[in-house]
């Protein structure tokens, strides 16, 4: 399903290559069978296949606290990717080690339901990979410290369940979802609660609500590049499978880095891996200072 | 006690329970319907949009009472041998953990598997499987908020017509689904609350492809007269007329919205 915004570039693109013809319908071919090619021809234009300039970012918007059944929740578009937060809580006993914490479980689910790719059953590698970089972030970040999640000392403490769906997958799926939990966790309200000793229960108020405790708020920006030529930031589902080297790296409030992450050789043609890192960090910086604004419009 | 250990997600604690609340100061008592907003015989308003997800063939977002669900379409597409003269249709419902209250740990959740029986079921006779040899036909719904299970069986079935259509797969109609049940005081309820569910003395679920008069599917529990369990299909089947005129229409928005062509496809 091509978007109708992408018409006019592809357009462009192939008045001026030297390509079999320039019909729309061999245009939908040429991209399937050389996608690489295809994607190389708009970059030289200056444009991606979806329309927008080489270095600009997807929209996004935010969607807060719609699913009653859950405590918090969002539920967030970046471009097409499409992802939906919820946040349960549960009581349960602290472990013998550490009588003073509570649990957080973070997890991703990219289900059969939002992509081809994807085979219904158990979490597949991708998924699996982007929840451990997710508990990960919000360990050492302290986005959620678990001692604030004590009920009674040593008794009950609360488990914060964070499970993120996504309905859509047009690529990166690890930002769109590092924003929905974000805003779904800045959207949680626990009910008040209180351990009573002699039946050894927790009991919780059906009227008095209080919000998390919430650390620092870290926030996700991932590039890709292609042919060791084009940063590319926020790469679509299209765009991914081409970038051999991905990038990720993940902002508190201060601008200090939670998470960086690179996977691939670093460096385009002229630039060192570093600079090339650098220049990452500042483009970050920036869309992340938008991001934290509709984020902070959401709630 | 501890089952298989899941190594494939974040490890959570072996026991954790839903948060109990105080006890209400007063119960509600059961008695005849006091339905404000809607009669007897009125469902619920759905909410229904076609084609929001890209990435599938067909697609379907559905709101109704306290139920979401996305649904998405993929195929037909080929599928590994061995050779089936028809299509296969492959149906998967699956609950987000936060869905429903309490959670729904992944696993441990067995009540899907029986909801897509029952959906397949009723969309094997509105799909014009004959048409595809070798080829399978992927649906997926994902449930993101539920109230009665009922409710998510009828308002599935309608998404799931809505995203098969959306796809452009031949269809011999569109089926709808409703559920009528009848309380102990003898009033008979179209798309019942939760609440008013645990007040029943029968329930009635049905598809229908109401275009072509016919029912692919009847599922009927409890106790009643066999006028009663008559008057409750009509009324059923009244009720999935209303639905499939929503559904109609989302569809030719859908189609509208995309310039009524199918050439970007």
């Amino acid at each position: 399903m091509a978007a109708t915004k992408a018409d006019q570039p592809a357009a462009q693109a192939f008045e001026s290559s030297a390509g079999p013809s320039s019909t729309p319908a061999s245009a939908e071919v040429f991209k399937k069978l050389h996608p690489s090619q295809y994607l190389s021809r708009f970059l030289n234009k200056g444009y991606r296949p979806d329309g927008r300039k080489i270095r600009d970012w997807r929209d996004v918007s935010i969607n807060v606290g719609s699913i009653t059944t859950a405590h918090g929740s969002s539920l967030i578009r970046m471009g097409d990717t499409t992802m939906v937060c919820g946040i349960k809580a549960e009581v349960a006993e602290p472990t013998a080690q550490s009588l003073n914490e509570g649990y957080v479980v973070p997890n991703i689910d990219l289900p059969a339901l939002c992509s081809p790719n994807f085979k219904p059953g158990p979490p597949g590698d991708e998924a699996q990979t982007y929840s451990n970089w997710l508990n990960d972030l919000i360990v050492s970040s302290r986005t959620l410290p678990p001692s604030s999640l004590v009920i009674s000392h040593g008794k009950a403490v609360w488990v914060i369940y964070i499970d993120v769906v996504c309905i859509n997958y047009d690529g990166n799926a690890f930002d769109a979802a590092v924003l929905a939990v974000m805003a779904a966790l800045q959207n949680t309200r626990l009910p008040k609660a209180r351990y009573d000793e002699e039946s050894g229960r927790t009991i919780c108020s059906r009227t008095e609500m209080y919000p998390l405790q919430l650390g620092s708020i870290p926030l996700s920006c991932s590039f890709g590049i292609f042919d060791s030529t084009h940063l590319l930031p926020d790469p679509t589902s299209y765009e991914s499978p081409l970038l051999p080297t991905t990038i990720s790296i993940a902002l508190d409030e201060k601008n200090q880095a939670c998470l960086i992450r690179q996977e691939g050789l670093g460096g385009t043609q002229g630039k060192s891996g570093e600079r090339v890192l650098g220049e990452t960090w500042s483009l970050a910086e920036e869309r992340i200072k938008e991001l934290r604004e509709i984020l902070q419009d959401s709630i | 006690m501890a089952t298989a250990f899941d190594r494939r997600r974040i490890p959570a604690p072996e026991v954790s329970i839903p948060p109990i609340y105080e006890p209400l100061d007063e119960e509600p008592e059961a008695g005849p319907s006091k339905r404000v907003d809607r009669g007897n015989e009125e469902a619920r308003p759905i909410f229904l949009k076609t084609g929001l997800i890209s990435q599938a063939n067909g697609s379907g977002y559905i709101e109704s009472g306290g139920v979401k669900i996305a649904c998405s379409v993929y195929g037909p597409r080929p599928k590994a041998p061995p050779y089936t003269p028809q299509g296969t249709l492959n149906l998967e419902i699956k609950f987000a953990p936060f869905a429903s209250d309490p959670r729904r740990a992944p696993l441990r959740d067995t009540e899907p598997i029986h909801l897509s029986q029952l959906l397949t079921q009723s969309l094997i006779p509105a799909i014009q499987l004959e048409q595809f040899p070798k080829s399978s036909i992927d649906i997926y719904l994902l449930i993101l908020e539920s109230d009665s299970t009922s409710n998510v069986i009828s308002s599935g079935l309608t998404v799931a017509s809505s995203a098969i259509a959306d796809a452009g797969i031949p269809m011999n109609g569109l089926s709808t689904g409703s559920i009528v049940i009848s309380n102990k005081n003898g009033q008979i309820l179209v798309d019942p609350e939760e609440n008013e569910e645990k007040d029943q003395s029968g329930k009635l679920l049905i598809g229908v492809l109401p275009a072509l008069g016919k029912l692919t599917n009847l599922y009927m529990e409890g106790e009643l007269e066999i006028d009663q369990a008559i008057q409750m299909i009509e009324q059923a089947i009244t009720a999935s007329r209303d639905t499939h005129t929503v559904l109609a229409q989302s569809l030719l928005e859908g189609a509208q919205e995309r310039g009524l062509s199918g050439e970007d496809d």
